[in-house]
């Protein structure tokens, strides 16, 4: 059944079509390891969008941040269609949209990626940085990758107070927090330059860290190098606070942004539901996660807005089993958003 | 379907270099299929994909969702389309005049094999311009809306629309030439069998 309506003298071309008797030999046609073979080399050659991405500053999410952001992704536009967030000019500034879930094999990658993170994480002191290199055998993946010790505090107080240091973003304490939960830890995270990968800097960091890997003992696959950043070089973005009520917890995630030139696409599962609510006067958007759907390293509720005020980016987030509800969050959100008048 | 492409997209650009392998699978086939049309030939689609894929890898930093992802790659794919074919023009051209008594040794079953399209459509194809055969590609088999050809071939839909229309109406005159033609070649038999 053709998707546009043809006229007949369009339908007797299509009949010319000889696809139908080569359809077996179309379905058959991969070229997917041999194009994959050819970028790993390209890659290699320091070539390509891995290139690109070293030569900005980026967040190097930690784990619990990456419950409230990975879903989150900044992005020059707002093409898709679930729910869109629109600023006063009417441009739409945050949408989210379907995802379908990772394959096993890319499931499996990214687990074993965050476990050596986490390892090269317990290797520093709160507020220093390294460089880390994974000898895992594959030769074409002479990838180098950084990682930043956060430091946590256990007070709001000293969260506030580590936020005025930093720079980071500063919001007020939540008063309607539902019964029991607590204060449980908090920290600002930093965007950080890293060098370009064709720099000589960067090369050489690499060089260090294949020579470090190849002399290491046979097993040991993890090699770290850490590395003095210039404090100017470290912009705080990011203030991060959980509150815990035994293995319950809702998290705090402000993130700074450009009002002029980002938007946001918001990732969801096809089974979770999304919502515009409105909340002391602003647009706020509101997700749960759908029964029986795989959940999207999210929470079960997820609630966030945009101050463009201040450009920053709040995103609520709980547990996968947490017992709180919409309502539970919507306290709190209302507790971070001034009334608007 | 679109937002798991952006979002796989946004992955690779993220540099999740393995997550690319998950849209070469999408759109290996529909870009093969549309190699083979454009440059009717079935083994130099082959590699054209290839070449296409990991050079839209290479530009993916570069994509912005302003047109979707796939009239992205579709562009790509035409443009790399359009080089193979004027290439391969500018050396026949060159071959026939340092050897303008050689004749090709492609038989036509040979021909038929690699082509897509039956004749009389296959031939009438061979005398439009790439540009003009992209367009009935598109439209016809690959059935895109004018807003999405527009998008590959960098016009407006009504730009794109009033051309479909012209090369729409030279295809159909020169198949009817063509026609003609075979039918001027077969009356000297037709009329052996009449008599």
């Amino acid at each position: 059944m053709p998707k546009l309506p043809f006229s007949s003298e369009e339908q007797s071309l299509r009949n010319m079509d000889r696809l139908p008797q080569n359809v077996l030999n179309v379905q058959t046609f991969d070229v997917t390891d041999r194009v994959m073979a050819r970028i790993r080399q390209s890659s290699q050659e320091s070539s390509g969008p891995t290139a690109a991405r070293r030569l900005r500053p980026r967040i190097a999410a930690p784990a619990l941040v990456a419950i409230a952001v990975l879903g989150t992704a900044v992005s020059g536009y707002a093409a898709s269609q679930y729910l869109e967030l629109r600023n006063n000019k009417g441009d739409v500034v945050l949408n989210t949209a379907v995802t379908s879930p990772s394959t096993d094999d890319v499931k499996q990658r990214v687990r074993a990626e965050e476990a050596y993170r986490e390892e090269a994480k317990s290797r520093l002191q709160p507020g220093e940085y390294a460089a880390y290199y994974v000898k895992d055998g594959d030769a074409s993946s002479r990838q180098i990758d950084f990682v930043y010790k956060e430091n946590e505090v256990s007070s709001f107080d000293r969260l506030q107070e580590e936020a005025k240091r930093t720079g980071a973003p500063l919001f007020h304490a939540p008063v309607h927090l539902p019964d029991g939960y607590r204060f449980d830890l908090g920290y600002v995270y930093p965007v950080f330059a890293i060098p370009a990968a064709n720099s000589a800097e960067y090369q050489a960091l690499t060089d260090e860290l294949i020579r470090k890997a190849e002399a290491a003992p046979e097993g040991d696959k993890l090699v770290t190098h850490k590395l003095n950043p210039n404090p100017s070089d470290l912009e705080f973005k990011l203030t991060f606070a959980r509150y815990a009520k035994g293995t319950d917890y809702v998290t705090i995630t402000a993130s700074k942004y450009d009002p002029k030139s980002s938007s946001f696409t918001v990732m969801q599962n096809g089974q979770d539901k999304a919502e515009q609510l409105t909340v002391n006067g602003v647009e706020a958007y509101y997700i749960q996660a759908g029964e029986g759907s795989q959940p999207l390293e999210a929470g079960k509720n997820r609630l966030g807005w945009l101050d463009e005020q201040r450009g920053l980016n709040f995103t609520l987030s709980d547990n996968q089993d947490s017992p709180l509800s919409k309502e539970d969050l919507i306290r709190i959100a209302e507790d971070l958003i001034a009334p608007q008048r | 379907m679109d937002e798991t492409i952006e979002y796989r997209v946004k992955q690779v650009q993220a540099g999740h270099t393995e997550e690319y392998a998950q849209i070469v699978q999408m759109f290996q086939r529909p870009i093969y299929v549309y190699c083979w049309r454009l440059l009717g030939n079935q083994a130099e689609a082959e590699d054209a994909v290839q070449d296409i894929l990991v050079h839209a890898y290479q530009k993916i930093g570069m994509y912005t969702p302003r047109v979707s992802f796939s009239s992205w790659l579709y562009k790509m794919a035409y443009r790399h389309c359009l080089n193979l074919i004027r290439r391969q023009n500018v050396q026949r051209k060159f071959k026939q005049c340092l050897f303008p008594f050689a004749t090709t040794a492609d038989s036509a079953e040979q021909v038929m094999t690699r082509q897509l399209f039956s004749e009389p459509l296959s031939r009438a194809l061979d005398q439009l311009t790439v540009e003009e055969r992209n367009l009935l590609v598109l439209r016809i088999f690959e059935e895109k809306s004018f807003q999405e050809i527009g998008d590959i071939v960098n016009k407006s839909p009504d730009a794109v629309k009033k051309q479909y229309a012209r090369t729409k109406a030279k295809l159909k005159k020169t198949m009817l030439h063509m026609e003609e033609e075979l039918q001027c070649q077969n009356y000297p038999s037709a009329l052996k069998n009449k008599v």
